[in-house]
């Protein structure tokens, strides 16, 4: 459902009646999800304030903290960017729990000089992230180009469909579902994600299977410790990824150009590298809808498209998953996507790729250079069939 | 009234080249220019070649001289988009890294379709001077400018390889395209069995 960051377009009046009429039903599922509050996982109570606290007025005990403020009868053209803007406030910024958490984080990482993306943005600042290991020091891509440019076909083929379009993107709230084998299976809500699991900041080269690339700090954590801490049993092979499914803001998913919901999956001990990241922003702030709010899968030395976006399940398998490229076009697009500058494309070679930012063109390095810290895990492998 | 149409349809040919180089001059073409760049000369110049040939259909039923007179422009303009087309890709795209583009062009297989187009243009091109079918003959030079249609069916293909999804744009030019190649061959047909 389109909300504040809707409000702006068209006519003041009609926007504010309807604005009212969503906030009534923003009320109603509030008070269902604050009741229903129950962390999956509140170990000694720190998640568990959370989930309850975000919309409830201190003043009047109310849960209006969400409500829009009565719109101006008429407002002048929205700034281009409006669209981008989060519909309501993310719960996990007005956490309280996690902003104590990172406030540490920056006191203790001050010196480091993590504030040097502390350059006003478009979206939501997350509150501080520590820097992390593994991080490139090659020159940045924009914000703009890598906020402008993005595949996610949920949103329509184009680049700037998901820019144009993921603001219809509802992520608050958000949970990811675990399941399969597991010793602890259930949802997890976001909040509860960033409590747990400070962000760090990685800045990872991302290379698309289309022969572009781009540079990004992504702020996330690694996916080995939540499924550390869901507790992966024995027997399991490999990890499932499913995004969100939701054909009501998907304006282009009635073109049948993929099956919904997208999946992806990796096999357990690339789930588990330290490299593998699930990010929940980018730039130091909040993830923007167009690249995958609220959380994301970020695996630096594969193809981007093995980089799920807006992740609502992940399952622990023993059997591998049949990921939704790789069902289309098995030829086209392997199970494993690793980049590799020697096995080209049916349709284009993978020997070079565009960087976007600077338009120049370099090569492409086996496993996008990050072969010292992967190219172990496929070792014995032909990467010429198992690409 | 053939001057007025020729010059007309120049001036109309080249303004969406200008606009376009005004809006990648003032960073109006996006995040990523080179792209949009690359994607709407190829455009334009596919357009403008569905044209010459749509002309040649309205001729075959209407034959207005001064029609006639657009054909020119249209067809030196599809070469100039296509060239500028080809320019975007190598200095741009490929970033003027002749080592990548000689790559590409080993093995890309749109990349084969796109200058098969070129060269297949590049001779049409050349005797579209007043002079050239006084110099080679009428009938050689209408004979030559034949190899419009094998252009229109290498360009059609290199349209299906580069894109990403079968749209309604590519699937409607190949019917139009085939449609066109099958009423001039008809008429070609009836023309000959009135000869003999």
């Amino acid at each position: 459902m389109p909300f504040a960051g809707d409000r702006s377009r068209g006519s003041g009046k009609n926007l504010a009646t309807k604005a009212r009429k969503q906030v009534g039903a923003r009320k109603r599922s509030v008070l269902i999800w604050v009741n229903a509050a129950k962390p999956p996982f509140s170990e000694g109570g720190r998640a568990a304030h959370l989930s309850v606290t975000p919309w409830v007025d201190s003043d009047t005990g109310t849960q209006d903290r969400c409500a829009l403020p009565d719109l101006p009868p008429k407002r002048s053209k929205a700034p281009p960017m409006a669209r981008f803007s989060y519909p309501t406030p993310a719960s996990s910024e007005i956490t309280p729990q996690a902003s104590f958490l990172n406030r540490r984080h920056l006191l203790a990482g001050m010196g480091a000089g993590l504030l040097a993306y502390a350059t006003p943005g478009r979206g939501q600042s997350l509150p501080a992230v520590a820097p992390g290991p593994f991080s490139t020091d090659e020159p940045l891509t924009s914000f703009d180009v890598a906020t402008g440019y993005c595949n996610f076909f949920e949103f329509g083929p184009a680049k700037d469909d998901p820019s144009q379009h993921a603001h219809a993107l509802q992520t608050n709230p958000w949970s990811i579902e675990i399941d399969g084998l597991v010793d602890n299976p259930g949802p997890i809500a976001m909040e509860d994600l960033l409590a747990r699991f400070p962000l760090e900041e990685r800045i990872y080269r991302l290379r698309c299977v289309e022969a572009w690339s781009m540079v990004i700090p992504w702020n996330g954590f690694a996916l080995a410790d939540l499924l550390a801490h869901v507790g992966v049993k024995s027997d399991a092979r490999y990890v499932r990824f499913e995004a969100f499914d939701d054909t009501s803001i998907m304006p282009r998913a009635a073109q049948g150009l993929l099956d919904w919901p997208y999946v992806e999956a990796l096999r357990l001990d690339e789930a588990t590298h330290p490299l593998t990241l699930l990010a929940a922003g980018m730039y130091g702030e909040v993830m923007p809808n167009q690249n995958g709010a609220p959380i994301r899968l970020v695996v630096p030395w594969k193809y981007g498209f093995k980089s799920i976006k807006s992740i609502k399940r992940i399952s622990v398998l023993a059997e591998q998953p049949m990921p939704t490229w790789h069902e289309k076009a098995p030829r086209e697009y392997g199970f494993y996507a690793n980049v590799n500058p020697t096995v080209r494309h049916p349709r284009w070679h993978q020997a070079t790729e565009r960087r976007l930012h600077d338009g120049t063109r370099i090569r492409t390095e086996m496993f996008n250079g990050y072969g010292d810290l992967v190219a172990d895990l496929y070792a014995g492998m032909d990467l010429e069939t198992h690409y | 009234m053939t001057s007025v149409i020729r010059w007309g349809l120049w001036l109309a040919c080249a303004l969406p080249g200008l606009v376009l180089v005004w809006h990648w001059q003032t960073g109006q073409l996006g995040v990523v220019p080179h792209e949009v760049l690359l994607h709407r000369t190829g455009r334009f110049a596919l357009l403008l070649l569905m044209a010459t040939l749509g002309l040649g259909f309205v001729q075959s039923l209407l034959p207005w001289r001064p029609l006639y007179a657009a054909r020119r422009p249209l067809g030196v303009w599809t070469f100039l988009y296509a060239s500028a087309h080809a320019a975007v890709w190598l200095m741009l795209d490929q970033g003027g890294i002749l080592e990548f583009a000689w790559a590409e062009m080993r093995k890309m297989l749109h990349v084969k379709l796109g200058i098969a187009g070129l060269l297949l243009m590049l001779p049409l091109a050349v005797t579209s001077v007043d002079i050239a079918p006084r110099l080679l003959g009428f009938r050689l030079w209408k004979r030559l400018h034949l190899l419009v249609w094998p252009t229109a069916l290498v360009v059609i293909a290199h349209t299906w390889v580069v894109s990403r999804f079968q749209n309604l744009l590519v699937i409607g030019l190949t019917l139009a395209i085939l449609f066109l190649l099958a009423s001039r061959l008809y008429a070609a047909r009836k023309n000959m069995k009135k000869a003999a």
